[in-house]
């Protein structure tokens, strides 16, 4: 019997990202997550005794900055090797050999195949040789070859796993990593391809196993979902048995709301809860961050546009009421929709309301004017004070008060918003 | 309608004075005049004209109400002239026309129905109406406030909003303030700390090669260190080791030595000692012992003392006391007796004396009472003292008298020398002058020697010849003076002999150059290239044969070379001949060709020299002038000397300094010269006297007798005056003594009277003397007294002699009991038998005593010899073990035991020494190892090792706190915390960040859409009066501003002044009850006021103009007063541009109007006229 350990994608010291401050964040974990889902791993392969640990690329998330990024690895590693449970690794986009400045100090358990060619390792056990790990990793972060066509023949008699970072075929926007053919790959006579770089967990193939293990740690909403690895057993008919093990500290899920036919605030709040609470979330065992989304018409519209903060706090209230401060809002989306009429005598009198429809619609197909619209204002003195990195244009994160796309995204909510103030206004008086 | 004239016919101050509007089509009509011209007067009078004159008015101080009369010339709208009048009548009509028709109705229709107030109000503005009318619109008083304000209230919703928007805003983000903000300085923050807490490749590199270098660093010294101690210990070793192994090797032989001696042990040895001691001392001990014993035998033998020392005793004493009182008693009768005898021969001799020398009446009794002995004895005493104190009174007035006439001759002798004054004050003389023989003679000798010595040095002083006198005159030049000269002659010399050396080394190298150039040319002829060529022509003809020979084309060798090589030289031979000709010729060319050079390089060198020479000599003539300069100026310094030489200033210094000095002791010698002769002239007179007055031919002894002569006269005098002095006290004693004398004489009679009287008494002779009375009566009453004494002796004698006799019975009794039989006669005897006895008893007793002690010494020598024999029994058998060693011998054995004993032990010690030392190595090993080994280099050695190891731990221990602090550096290192938790954070932060900015991006587009829309909607809802009004303040505050947005939120009114071309933020905003403008806006100025004021009041004219049928004229007062000029010439234009429709009067004071209008675009439409004259002007 062999029992082996696929992980991928690591990146660690990579931060989670999308939510905000909040005085019961479980900030330990959210600071230092991707090591604690290292030193999960390196846990589990100790007390599930496995023979060795495989782990098919980006361990970093890029050339660390900060040596002590290298050294928890090293750490982790180290207590590996005091185990003396071997690790096979490959270089991925994200940690290939030319971007890494800082050379490791790798155990001796710990073998770094070539990147330069493929490489074969041997895995033995008590003196014997039990498995043969065949792989090759990065050299430069773009790697359009296929490597995988390189990979030698599989040795004969014994348990071949290839261990590849790829983007395999037909994987969305992954065109440049390594690419290969599911075909290909089975053709190739191995047992097992422990693949990485795709962040979703997939079996693609079975017999012999495709296997994308995913990452170990969700980092920002779309990486949903528990995350960890595979520990695979083959028996000695060489019939392979596949275990998922979530090794994250902290977890992402996004939950979609439809408001059709909510009226009032309360409504919304019970309707908010009972959506939760019908996801069954773990959350007693790990702290969730979840991202609702609102749908639906609603004449909760205009509210729900112009209190978001409110709203988003008040969200976290019933967050906190059902797991007693394990679940945490990433974000609220509002896309809900609603009429937006003017009543006679309301403080937004009709004229002012027709001017205001005209004017938005205006700026909406000219972003020239909504740029200028908003030069003399604090808006452009707030767009100069924010970080350089966080206005980046690839980022769906991104911070940027002086772009017009960006903006575009509020125009709609604008009306709803005035109005709600007008209503208040005419409350008031 | 439109006044074309009017006419104040007599009214207030006017006569006829009439203002003419004729001109324009209606156009604005400037009315000019100065204060107190009477434009208000005018104004009201128009207003008169108008509406009629009051009832009640004080108008009438130039005219009576009856005499009022104001005529005016109108023009209807449709272009017909009116001439109508004004007039204050009280019963007539008040308004008729030219034919004194009423004209009211016609008036009335062309007014529209406007009563008076009203057309003040709407028509007529003074400054004054200006302002009040003006803020009664921005109240929102009348038609026309009502009117500006209704627009106002759908903006003050929008308004609310947007200061909402706006409030939320703020809240999120303004620089430097709000959430938003706040949560950007916390990234900031972070960022810092994430650069700072990020542990780079190089830091922690660093931090582990230092870790790395220290820890060898401190292992290296460590292993150093070991090294050195192990040394350290051997050496150490080595030292202990080498005397021990001495000390092994000295004992092994020793012992080998001492083979067969016992081996004992110390306690044992000791005994065996003592033993020997004991046996070599005890028989001396036996014998002395012994000798004692015989002596003390032999003694006791010899002493045998008695019983009969008791008896003696007693008997002694007895004797004792018998003798002592005969021996007394026998003394006493021989002393009385002698005594008895002496006065009796004493009586005799006093009785045989007596008799003879007086004639003592036998019959007379011996006896004289006591007090006439008293009296006797001090009488004749008192005779005797006094004729003695007579004698000698006597005696002293005697030796007086003669003393006296003694005095009396000796006065009569001392007369004073007669020549003494007269040679006391011609030595006071001399005295006086300090001229005393030996002085002069002195002074007289020296002055000419040393005036002897200035003239030889005057001589001596230079090589000039001068007199005694122009050498006092002489002025000497100062020393600074010859010291400046002497240091430019110093320099010029200096200089002069440095360029001479130098011409002169210069010439030497010349020669030297010259030397070395002729001997170059005598080097021999220099050969010529031509010889090189010719040569060279030869080797090429050489090697052409040679070719040729090669070629198989031999030939004959040319003529020319064989000229040089002889004809059968072969072709080869001939051309390494030539090429050796050559290359010889070659090195004579280099040589030569070097010679060449060298006599070029010595030929420039030369005239470099030469120049060089020239150049030096030229600067030795320029000094040489200039010394000769030097010398002249030199000359000058002396001029009145005449110097026959000029010397060195060095020498000339010495000789000012002599000479100075030579000049001030000639000067001092002059007066001493002058004076001498004089005074010794003198002298010699004052000397001549003395010599007579002393009679001495010699001045010397005249001197010292005139001395004496003078102090002899003083003698005499104090003697003479002691003389007399005594003299007159002698002569008092003399008196005094004659009367004591004559006294004494009468007591001595006296005192023979009384004598005589007891003489007689005692029947003594009369005439005897008082010495012999006293004799008298001693003598008699002696011889009574010895008789007496005499019989007492005789009597106590005789019972002293029967006393004798019963004691000497006595002792005889006693003698008898000691069996003496001698019997002693006298004391003497009985002392010597008392003495021998007393002896005897004593030696008896010490006897006894003596033989006690013996007996007692006998006993103990005995047991002292016992002990003795007993002691040496015991050491005998001590000394057994040692067999029958003669006990001389054993000293030896006893030193050799002790060697061996000691031996014994170092060997065992140096063994065991060794053997720790050896560390496992046997001795015999051990001690070839150390055979070479000198301890003196070993301690060296060990010395070196000790220091390199202090040395060692030293930079060790400063390693190794390095290495502490390098190691806890990098463990700090590695395990701080990292930068990733901080990079988290600063994502949380933008998550936030996103959110904040989300809300506030929205809320600024909310604002600025929400601005926007308060803007159009504006636009779209403003009244066309608030137009009109707009129109009029941007015409006139020429485009300043442009907008008034008036706003009425909860009933309160309040303003905007919107600026051309900006937004709000330069707007003036205030409140519209007070025109003062509110906070954070720019001022409202009084004519910014104004002008708002007015454009609001046009725009109520032109309003109310519309209105009307006909328009009414517009009558303004002074309404520019706080206009600048391009707001006038505006105003004015404006104006101008509305009297198209209507007609405008303005009343001015201010006369450069009449300038502006020039600049006016409409000034066609403007006329300016002045006010006519007043009656009283």
């Amino acid at each position: 019997m062999i029992r082996f350990i696929h992980a991928a994608d690591i990146h660690l010291d990579s931060p989670l990202k999308g939510l905000a401050k909040r005085h019961n964040l479980p900030t330990n974990k959210i600071l230092s997550a991707t090591r604690e889902a290292l030193v999960n791993l390196v846990t589990l392969a100790i007390n599930e005794n496995v023979d060795f640990v495989l782990l098919a690329g980006d361990v970093y998330d890029g050339d660390p900055e900060d040596l002590n990024t290298n050294f928890h690895f090293s750490q982790q590693m180290g207590r590996l090797n005091q185990k003396n449970i071997k690790v096979v690794m490959i270089s991925g986009n994200h940690d290939a050999k030319s971007k890494i400045s800082r050379p490791l100090y790798p155990p001796k358990n710990l073998t770094i195949l070539s990147a330069h060619q493929p490489e074969s390792c041997e895995i033995t056990k008590d003196g014997e040789v039990i498995a043969m790990i065949h792989g090759q990793g990065f050299l430069n972060q773009s790697e359009p070859r296929n490597l995988a066509t390189a990979y030698p023949a599989p040795v004969a008699g014994k348990l071949n796993i290839g261990i590849l970072h790829t983007s395999l075929d037909g994987r969305e926007g992954h065109a440049n990593y390594a690419p290969t053919t599911t075909n290909e790959l089975i053709n190739k006579g191995y047992s097992y391809w422990a693949l990485g770089h795709v962040h979703t967990r997939e079996v693609v193939h079975q017999n012999p196993y495709i296997v994308f293990p995913g990452n170990i740690q969700g980092r920002h909403i779309k990486e949903t979902g528990a995350k960890g690895c595979y520990i695979v057993t083959f028996n000695d008919k060489r019939e392979a048995n596949l275990e998922f093990k979530p090794l994250d500290v902290f977890r992402w899920e996004t939950i979609t709301i439809n408001l059709d036919g909510i009226k009032e605030e309360p409504d919304f709040d019970k309707k908010v809860e009972e959506s939760v609470e019908s996801r069954k979330l773990p959350f007693n065992e790990i702290p969730h961050g979840i991202r609702i989304i609102l749908e639906g018409k609603t004449n909760l519209h205009p509210w729900l546009i112009s209190s978001q903060n409110r709203i988003s706090e008040n969200i976290q209230g019933i967050f906190d009421g059902i797991s007693a401060g394990h679940l945490f809002l990433e974000q609220l989306l509002v896309s809900t929709s609603g009429e937006i009429t003017a009543a006679p005598n309301e403080a937004l009198g009709e004229d002012a309301l027709s001017i205001l429809k005209q004017s938005i619609d205006n700026l909406k197909t000219s972003p020239e004017e909504l740029e200028e619209l908003l030069q003399e204002s604090h808006l452009n003195n707030l767009n100069r004070a924010i970080p350089g990195d966080w206005k980046a244009k690839d980022d769906p994160n991104a911070i940027q008060p002086m772009n017009a796309a960006w903006l575009n995204k509020f125009l709609d909510d604008l009306v709803p918003l005035i109005q709600t103030i007008a209503k208040n206004e005419e409350k008031k008086s | 309608m439109k006044f074309a004239e009017i006419k104040f016919k007599m009214i207030g101050p006017f006569k006829n004075a009439t203002l003419d509007f004729s001109q324009g089509n209606p156009g604005l009509h400037i009315v000019y005049g100065s204060n107190e011209a009477g434009k208000s007067s005018a104004l009201k009078y128009i207003e008169w004209f108008l509406f009629g004159i009051p009832q009640q008015n004080d108008e009438n101080f130039k005219y009576h109400f009856k005499d009022f009369l104001i005529e005016s010339t109108l023009l209807d709208s449709n272009g017909n002239t009116h001439l109508l009048k004004r007039k204050k009548t009280p019963r007539e009509r008040t308004f008729v026309d030219a034919k004194n028709n009423d004209a009211t109705p016609l008036l009335d229709a062309m007014l529209g129905g406007m009563v008076r107030e009203n057309f003040s109000m709407q028509f007529g503005i003074s400054h004054a109406q200006l302002r009040s009318g003006g803020r009664e619109v921005l109240e929102g008083k009348g038609d026309l406030g009502t009117m500006i304000f209704e627009a106002g209230t759908g903006l003050a919703n929008l308004r609310k909003i947007l200061q909402q928007l706006e409030k939320r805003a703020t809240e999120i983000y303004t620089p430097r303030k709000g959430e938003l903000y706040v949560t950007l300085e916390s990234a900031k923050q972070n960022q810092d700390t994430i650069e700072k807490a990020k542990l780079s490749l190089g830091t922690w590199q660093n931090a582990s090669e230092l870790f790395a270098t220290l820890d060898k660093k401190v292992r290296d010294l460590n292993d150093k260190k070991s090294v050195l101690a192990i040394k350290q210990a051997e050496c150490e070793s080595i030292l202990r080791a080498l005397p021990q192994l001495t000390k092994y090797k000295t004992a092994e032989s020793t012992l080998k030595e001492l083979e067969k001696i016992p081996v004992v042990d110390d306690a044992t040895l000791l005994k065996y000692q003592d033993a020997f001691k004991f046996l070599t001392k005890s028989n001396t001990m036996l014998e002395t012992q012994q000798k004692r014993v015989k002596d003390i035998e032999y003694k006791l033998k010899n002493l045998n003392p008695d019983l009969m020392i008791i008896g003696i005793g007693n008997e002694i004493d007895a004797l004792k006391i018998r003798s002592g009182e005969l021996i007394k008693n026998l003394e006493d009768i021989t002393n009385l007796g002698k005594k008895r005898e002496a006065k009796e021969n004493q009586i005799k001799e006093l009785l045989k004396s007596y008799f003879t020398a007086t004639s003592f009446d036998e019959s007379r009794n011996l006896f004289i009472d006591q007090k006439t002995q008293i009296q006797i004895q001090e009488l004749s005493a008192t005779i005797v003292t006094e004729k003695a104190l007579f004698d000698s009174t006597q005696k002293n007035l005697d030796s007086i008298s003669k003393k006296i006439d003694e005095l009396k001759q000796e006065e009569i002798k001392q007369t004073p020398h007669a020549s003494l004054e007269e040679i006391t004050s011609l030595v006071q003389t001399i005295k006086a002058k300090k001229l005393a023989p030996s002085d002069l003679e002195k002074l007289t000798s020296d002055i000419p020697a040393r005036k002897l010595i200035l003239e030889a040095k005057l001589n001596t002083l230079t090589n000039s010849s001068i007199t005694w006198d122009a050498f006092l005159k002489l002025h000497l030049p100062s020393s600074q003076d010859i010291a400046g000269f002497s240091k430019l002659f110093a320099n010029n010399l200096s200089e002069e002999q440095n360029l001479k050396t130098e011409i002169k080394g210069k010439k030497e190298a010349l020669d030297a150059k010259q030397k070395q150039l002729s001997n170059l040319e005598n080097e021999g002829a220099i050969l010529t290239r031509e010889e090189l060529a010719r040569l060279r022509d030869l080797r090429e003809l050489t090697w052409v044969a040679i070719e040729n020979l090669l070629e198989g084309k031999p030939g004959p060798l040319p003529e020319k070379v064989t000229a040089v090589v002889g004809v059968n030289s072969s072709p080869k031979n001939a051309f390494l001949n030539i090429q050796h000709q050559s290359d010889l010729f070659t090195d004579k060319l280099f040589t030569a060709s070097d010679r060449v050079g060298r006599g070029n390089q010595l030929t420039q060198d030369m005239d470099g020299l030469k120049k060089e020479i020239a150049g030096l000599e030229l600067n030795l003539e320029k000094i040489t002038a200039a010394k000769t300069d030097f010398e002249k100026d030199w000359l000058n310094l002396w001029s009145g000397m005449a110097l026959t030489k000029i010397n060195p200033p060095e020498q000339m210094l010495t000789w000012q300094a002599n000479a100075l000095s030579l000049q001030q002791s000639i000067i001092e010698l002059i007066p001493l010269l002058e004076n001498i002769a004089s005074k010794q002239n003198a002298q010699v007179i004052a000397f001549e006297k003395l010599l007579t007055l002393t009679n001495s031919t010699e001045i010397e002894l005249a001197w010292i007798k005139a001395d004496e002569i003078i102090s002899n006269a003083a003698n005499l005098e104090l003697s003479k005056a002691n003389n007399k002095k005594q003299l007159n006290s002698l002569v008092n004693d003399q008196g005094n003594l004659q009367k004591e004398l004559k006294n004494l004489k009468e007591k001595q009679d006296e005192n023979h009277r009384i004598w005589t009287g007891l003489m007689a008494n005692l029947k003594l002779p009369a005439d005897a003397s008082t010495n012999n009375a006293s004799q008298h009566v001693t003598a008699i009453t002696n011889i009574y007294q010895h008789h007496k004494d005499a019989k007492d002796f005789e009597i106590r004698i005789s019972k002293m002699e029967s006393d004798n006799k019963e004691i000497l019975g006595k002792l005889t009794k006693v003698l008898e009991t000691l069996s003496i039989n001698e019997s002693p006669s006298e004391a003497g005897d009985i002392k010597n038998i008392l003495g021998t006895l007393t002896q005897n008893l004593s030696d008896a007793k010490q006897d006894e005593v003596t033989q006690k002690g013996l007996k007692a010494d006998l006993k103990n020598t005995n047991d002292e010899i016992n002990k003795i024999v007993e002691e040496a029994e015991t050491h005998k058998t001590t000394l057994k073990p040692l067999g029958d060693i003669a006990l001389e011998d054993l000293t030896n054995l006893f030193e050799n035991i002790r060697k061996k004993s000691i031996a014994n032990k170092d060997h065992e010690d140096a063994k065991n020494a060794l053997i720790q030392e050896a560390s496992g190595k046997d001795i015999k090993t051990f001690a070839i190892e150390l055979e070479n080994k000198n301890s003196a280099t070993i301690t060296g050695e060990l010395e070196n090792i000790k220091s390199d190891m202090a040395r060692c731990s030293e930079s060790r221990d400063k390693e190794l706190q390095d290495f502490a602090n390098a190691k806890a550096d990098l463990e700090k290192l590695e395990k701080q915390a990292g930068s990733h938790t901080l990079s988290a954070e600063r994502e949380l932060l933008k998550s936030q960040c996103l959110n904040q900015a989300k809300e506030f991006a929205m809320l600024t587009l909310a604002k600025s859409l929400l601005e926007d829309t308060i803007k159009k909607y504006r636009k779209n809802n403003q009244d066309p009066l608030l137009m009109n009004a707009n129109a009029y303040l941007k015409t006139l505050t020429n485009n300043s501003l442009v907008e008034i947005v008036p706003t009425d939120a909860d009933g309160k009114k309040s303003l905007q002044l919107l600026r051309s071309g900006s937004e709000d933020k330069e707007s003036i905003n205030f409140e519209a009850g007070n025109i003062k403008a509110g906070l954070g806006s720019t001022f409202l100025s009084d004519g910014t006021a104004d002008q708002l004021f007015l454009a609001l009041r046009l725009a109520g004219i032109q309003n109310n103009l519309e209105k009307l049928k006909e328009p009414l004229p517009i009558i303004l007062d002074d309404i520019l007063v706080n206009f600048d000029d391009n707001r006038t010439i505006a105003t004015l234009n404006c104006l101008a541009k509305l009297s198209e429709k209507t007609q405008i009067i303005l009343f001015t004071h201010h006369q450069h109007l009449e300038e502006l209008i020039k600049k006016c675009k409409d000034h066609d439409k403007i006329f300016f006229q002045r006010m006519p004259e007043q009656i009283n002007a």
